[in-house]
């Protein structure tokens, strides 16, 4: 199948990846196993399980490629752009400051989510950031970051 | 000096009937109905969520919500699995087959109250079941060392990765990507670092809940999002919640097999609540005389899966109480909620925090009935918040998971991690593999290899596995279960039943 075969191959790439990355460390053997036997014994087991996966892909491919549905069907692009920004607001959220990344990240996130009425949507974005300050910093005393705006 | 069940019921009401252990007891269910009701948010997702914030709470109110989001979410799942054919909760799919078809022909009432009512016959049966097994189960668990305790959860890897509605491969090669996951880090037997690249943030290893909320969180709202999921609302009344003499009448054998069934399965490791409500509405359609009006809108059909998924999250803590073992990825969570208290489940708990143990069981019976109040008079209520758009809530469910994970640490890099997990969850969803394995592998990555590891200390051989009773019947039973898994015939049956369930 498509997908087994695409997932087997990633997983078969990072079972090696695994067993070379652990031999660094000292593996030790299975009656006295060291720091990188169990992450080496894994990769082992990833590279046997990834092969089963891959041998019944190919065995399937033809029959079943007619049968199945493409691995991104719908909106990927959504995703996308939800785990760009996610990202985006993730790294630079210290610097923001929660009050700015909350309102930013709601409406952005709102915005890909189909609420495409501004006035609506910036006064929901407004209220989530506020909320979020009033409960979380003022009533709960978390130490969000307080960036640009300094609170 | 054992106490008796009666001894034990006092200590453990006179613990909890305090205002304030109520009150979490209360905002525990509460939140559990909440995120049953409201699609793209479950149990998983919400306990991490939690977790920061009982940081600073007392052990014994943070566990009791903690239980109280697990076991309400079951309530809450089942509302608009009937009104809406919208399962809130996976538990609550099988609710929709006959739930729904109730509601179209006029007796949602009748349905609602059902679910709410075999649940909490069930749930009480779960926590009676629980309240005398667990403690016969931890005084056996005392007897364990490293060899048994490596075995018992090499049988819980293995009936997580068996009891997967998927490919078995896929579920194993996910259970032991998960170990990976857990292996980066400090090395738990040498102390040495592993895979670290060098990040003072990984030094302590992935953690679990940026884990948890990115797979569960993160991962399953992207998928809700790109399926544009269509909003329907609930137009009618909801009239006559208390079921008919006749409805109790068809209902109380499937409520009672499927309790049984329920709990038992909930106890192993893997069982969690989705499998038995499949197992139990199987089981009411083979034995009913009129298998064909299954999915017609009967009320067996509402009331033997709601009654198998309440009775398994008893039977699921019962593992985790007793062997310290989590039965399922909520437990998981749940276990990650102890150890921030340094409390460590186990056969240990019993003796050492007896006021902790059966206060939790004894908030179960309270949270029971508070579920019960809220959840028939108030259905209402609930339905009312199915009204918020999906377009505000999907992102603000993002939201918290961002606000919810920076907190555990005040570290930015945390989120990152989380949406890498999020990236995770959402392409394995995307080819078909199972989020559960992965997660219970993270879990019980180090302690399966420090057991691994302390148990070839007794005799550096790996005979000593099969030298004692209890770890050869454990590591026997699982190796039986991965030959048959493999099997072609039972392979090709097994492919059979979940293309039926799909």
């Amino acid at each position: 199948m498509q997908r087994d075969f695409m997932s087997g191959l990633f997983w078969l790439f990072f079972g090696v990846a695994l067993c070379i990355s652990s031999s660094t460390y000292e593996v030790g053997t299975l009656a006295e196993p060291k720091t990188g036997f169990m992450p080496f014994a894994l990769g082992a087991l990833l590279i046997a399980f990834s092969l089963l996966l891959l041998i019944g892909a190919i065995r399937l491919r033809k029959e079943a490629l007619r049968k199945q549905a493409a691995v991104f069907t719908g909106n990927w692009k959504k995703s996308a752009w939800t785990l760009l920004v996610l990202l985006v607001t993730g790294i630079f959220f210290e610097e923001l400051g929660c009050l700015i990344a909350f309102f930013v990240l709601s409406l952005a996130l709102m915005f890909i989510a189909g609420l495409k009425d501004w006035k609506r949507l910036t006064l929901i974005a407004l209220c989530t950031a506020l909320g979020i300050y009033v409960c979380f910093v003022l009533l709960l005393k978390q130490p969000l970051p307080t960036g640009l705006l300094g609170i | 000096m054992t106490m008796s069940i009666f001894d034990t019921l006092i200590l453990g009401f006179s613990t909890v009937l305090s205002l304030h252990n109520l009150l979490f007891c209360f905002i525990g269910v509460f939140i559990g109905t909440l995120i049953g009701v409201l699609p793209g948010i479950g149990p998983v997702a919400t306990i991490s969520l939690l977790l920061p914030a009982s940081f600073s709470m007392e052990p014994l109110p943070s566990i009791i919500m903690l239980c109280g989001v697990y076991y309400g979410a079951m309530y809450g799942g089942s509302r608009t699995s009937i009104l809406l054919n919208i399962p809130g909760e996976a538990a609550s799919i099988v609710t929709c087959l006959d739930g729904y078809p109730m509601a179209r022909k006029g007796r949602a009432g009748p349905a609602l109250g059902m679910a709410a009512f075999a649940g909490f016959i069930a749930l009480t049966f779960g926590i009676v079941m629980l309240m005398l097994l667990a403690p016969v189960l931890a005084r056996g668990a005392l007897k364990f060392g490293p060899p048994e305790n490596f075995a018992l959860m090499f049988f819980g890897l293995t009936m997580v990765t068996y009891m997967a509605q998927g490919s078995i491969i896929k579920a194993l090669i996910m259970a032991a990507a998960g170990i990976t996951a857990a292996s980066v880090g400090q090395d738990p037997m040498s102390g040495s670092t592993r895979f670290t690249m060098g990040s003072m943030t990984l030094m302590d290893g992935l953690g679990l809940v940026p884990a948890a909320m990115g797979m569960f969180g993160i991962g399953e709202v992207l998928i809700d999002l790109e399926a544009d999921v269509k909003q329907e609302k609930f137009s009618g009344k909801i009239k006559g919640l208390f079921p008919t003499v006749q409805d109790w009448t068809d209902s109380k054998w499937a409520i009672v097999r499927g309790t049984l069934i329920g709990f038992f399965v909930g106890v192993l490791p893997g069982g969690g609540t989705v499998v038995p409500t499949f197992m139990a509405y199987a089981t009411e359609k083979r034995l009913s005389k009129h298998p064909e009006k299954f999915g017609t809108g009967i009320i067996e059909g509402v009331a033997a899966p709601e009654a198998a998924n309440h009775a398994a999250t008893g039977g699921s803590l019962v593992t985790l109480l007793s062997l310290g073992i989590p039965a399922n990825i909520v437990m998981a969570v749940l276990l990650g909620g102890f150890v921030i208290h340094g409390i460590q489940p186990g056969p240990l708990l019993i003796v050492r925090e007896p006021q902790l143990f059966w206060g939790i069981i004894c908030s179960m019976y309270i949270g029971n009935i508070m579920l019960v109040l809220l959840n028939v008079p108030l259905v209402g209520v609930w339905i009312k918040l199915l009204n918020v758009p999906f377009n505000v809530l999907f992102p603000l469910i993002l939201i918290f998971c961002v606000l919810g994970v920076y907190t555990i640490n005040n570290n930015p890099y945390e989120i990152v991690v989380m949406i890498g997990f999020g990236v995770f969850g959402y392409l394995a969803r995307k080819f078909d593999y199972e989020g559960a394995p992965f997660l219970l592998g993270m879990v019980l990555g180090p302690m399966f290899e420090t057991a691994y590891r302390q148990s070839l200390g007794y005799g550096g051989q790996m005979s000593v596995f099969f030298r004692r009773p209890i770890s050869a019947i454990l590591i026997g039973a699982s190796l039986l279960l991965l030959m048959t898994s493999i099997l072609p015939k039972i392979r090709h049956r097994r492919k059979e039943l979940v293309e039926k369930l799909e």
